[in-house]
């Protein structure tokens, strides 16, 4: 082991053989990411005669021919009370803003009343909420999709924008527990001093708490955006006639019009889900990365 | 009619303070989870009445087919296979990953910049992701090997011999980034005076990840691998971004079965398929809780 140890010094670090072979081995991996992207957006910006004999090189020439193909042929026909339509991708860019503001900020505020809740009021029912959180965590319930829809159908929320949100108002997962940490980490003297002051509960926690806390919130809610914006699963299943962007993404993926079979105008597609959530990356990525990591919150 | 005390008005208000905030979501999880499972569980004994239009009562026979299924259907074999294959090789990428995320959390050369592009499979969309690599091993792979090599090849995903090694490829390569973050998050939690005291008595970074690390850790690794277990029964894989519901049996999974079969399925099957989820869920949940109890067991402790 000692072989492996201290063997020179670079930057005013001990680098020893195991960091070398690790960060190679990091090199490599995190480069054969960024090219695969790269690749992707290369090859959206070909003509697909470049691409047939330019499989890896840059474009040439460079067109965005293949995104305005797809902004105007690429639709998802639906029937709708027995009535063909055909959905655009202005549309489906409409339905992907309802869909992912509306999912994000009806699921963050249930996390953030239950666990405000559960946080200030040590009662019996707080703490029956705190193990309804941690037993669905670790029970793993398989195949609920059937009865979901079932009862959706039955409750007449199937298939409808708001239906989507009333699923999503849910205070379940890995965020109550950060939410409840963070509430719980807030000294008690802010309550005390709200109180002296004569501020009702709704005045203390709109006007004292949730400045304090809207760091933590605001980066909850960005990731449930992110996590929604790209998730086609769940409105393929849930909402069939209203396509979000992802939804479309997939579509397209198996559409069989021959103006859309070509592999940089499909690129293009993937492209026009993929930069917009890029964008909102590079602008908040001290929050997505600093104020909740994924092993829970960093101060 | 008796006044209300002070105390006892504070109380009420209290009481109403707090059913306003969780009253609506506990409602939410009484109707989407409580009434989902309740829901699921009485339409596994129920079957689909054309003539009538109405669930009426079927008794185990939604079970018995699904035993019987389980025995006979090929595609149900090989998601049993491919299950637990995606299960085991996750647990030694798990394991391989800790080195990585010890390189990240000792913050060495450009750990911040690896750090950022280790986001990336967490914010692009799997869909994306898995097209692009689809693409890329079906077109340039075999464009190559015809010009390099002058070998006829067919891509890794759609030739058939080759789709499964592919595919668990891609899952373990963009699922590799989720886990090198997830413990070097978890390391930073770790106090920089049992680091300093190590390096104090001069330990090498080996002897650190082994002896003073792994144990700090063991908890969030023991977490992910009893996590993992329900994911032997709801990981797709991936399949449903690469193949849509037209997988070849070969390569399904339980989670991608159950997907797609919701996604196909209409009124008459729910039953069925609930059958088969409860049948799942039966053997997840006391198996999560085996490998609980396993791996509280075994391992390192950090005291």
């Amino acid at each position: 082991m000692s072989t492996l140890s201290v063997k020179r010094k670079t930057n005013g670090k001990k680098t020893s053989a195991l960091y070398t072979v690790l960060f190679c081995i990091l090199l490599l991996y995190v480069i054969s990411l960024v090219a695969l992207l790269l690749w992707g957006i290369m090859t959206s910006l070909k003509l697909q005669e470049d691409f047939r004999v330019n499989k890896v090189g840059f474009p040439n020439p460079l067109v965005f021919d293949n995104f305005k193909t797809i902004w105007d042929n690429f639709m998802v026909a639906r029937m709708i009370n027995g009535v063909r339509r055909e959905i655009y991708v202005e549309q489906m860019l409409v339905y992907t803003v309802l869909y992912t503001v509306g999912g994000a900020f009806f699921s963050t505020l249930a996390v953030l009343l239950t666990s405000y809740a559960v946080a200030k009021f040590n009662n019996i029912f707080s703490k029956i909420i705190y193990f309804i959180v941690i037993t669905t965590m670790i029970l793993p319930i398989v195949g609920a999709a059937p009865s979901e829809i079932s009862l959706l159908r039955a409750l007449g929320l199937y298939n409808t924008i708001y239906g989507s949100w009333i699923q999503k108002f849910n205070f379940l997962g890995l965020y109550f527990l950060v939410m409840h940490a963070t509430f719980r980490g807030i000294p008690k003297e802010y309550w005390e001093a709200a109180y002296i002051d004569g501020a009702g509960k709704w005045r203390t926690l709109l006007s004292i708490i949730l400045p304090l806390v809207k760091n933590v919130l605001f980066t909850i809610m960005l990731i449930k955006f992110i996590d929604l914006w790209n998730d086609y699963q769940t409105p393929l299943l849930y909402l069939p006639s209203y396509p979000t962007l992802a939804f479309g993404v997939y579509e397209l993926s198996i559409a069989t019009n021959q103006a859309l079979s070509y592999i940089p105008v499909r690129l293009a597609g993937c492209m026009m889900l993929l930069i917009p959530i890029l964008i909102v990356f590079f602008i908040f990525k001290n929050k997505i990365m600093g104020n909740i990591s994924i092993g829970g919150i960093k101060e | 009619m008796k006044k209300l005390t002070g105390r006892q008005k504070t109380k009420i208000k209290s009481a109403a303070f707090y059913v306003s905030l969780v009253g609506l979501p506990v409602l939410q999880f009484c109707i989407f989870y409580i009434g989902v499972n309740l829901n699921s569980i009485l339409l596994a004994f129920k079957a689909y009445d054309m003539g009538a239009g109405e669930y009426v009562f079927y008794g185990l026979n939604n079970f018995t087919k699904v035993f019987r299924d389980f025995g006979t259907l090929a595609y149900l074999g090989s998601a049993i296979k491919n299950s637990l294959i995606l299960y085991g090789v996750s647990i030694l990428v798990a394991l391989f990953s800790t080195f990585f995320s010890f390189y990240i959390y000792k913050k060495r050369l450009l750990g911040g910049l690896f750090r950022f592009i280790l986001f990336l499979p967490h914010i692009v969309s799997a869909l994306v992701f898995s097209l692009i690599f689809m693409y890329f091993t079906d077109e340039v792979i075999p464009f190559f090997a015809d010009n390099l090599f002058h070998t006829a090849m067919e891509g890794l995903i759609s030739n058939p011999k080759t789709q499964l090694g592919a595919v668990l490829f891609f899952t373990f390569w963009t699922g590799f980034s989720t886990q090198v973050l997830m413990f070097s998050s978890s390391m930073s939690g770790i106090s920089d005076s049992v680091i300093e005291a190590g390096i104090m008595d001069g330990v090498t970074p080996l002897k650190e990840f082994f002896y003073i690390v792994v144990p700090m850790v063991w908890s969030t690794l023991c977490t992910f691998l009893v996590v993992g277990v329900a994911t032997i029964f709801t990981a797709q894989m991936n399949l449903f971004s690469f193949f849509g519901t037209s997988a070849e049996y070969g390569v399904y999974t339980f989670g991608y079965y159950l997907y797609r079969a919701a996604k196909l399925a209409g009124v008459s099957d729910y039953p069925y398929l609930s059958a088969t989820g409860l049948v799942l869920t039966a053997v997840a949940i006391p198996l999560s809780f085996l490998a609980r109890f396993a791996l509280g067991k075994v391992g390192p402790h950090a005291d």
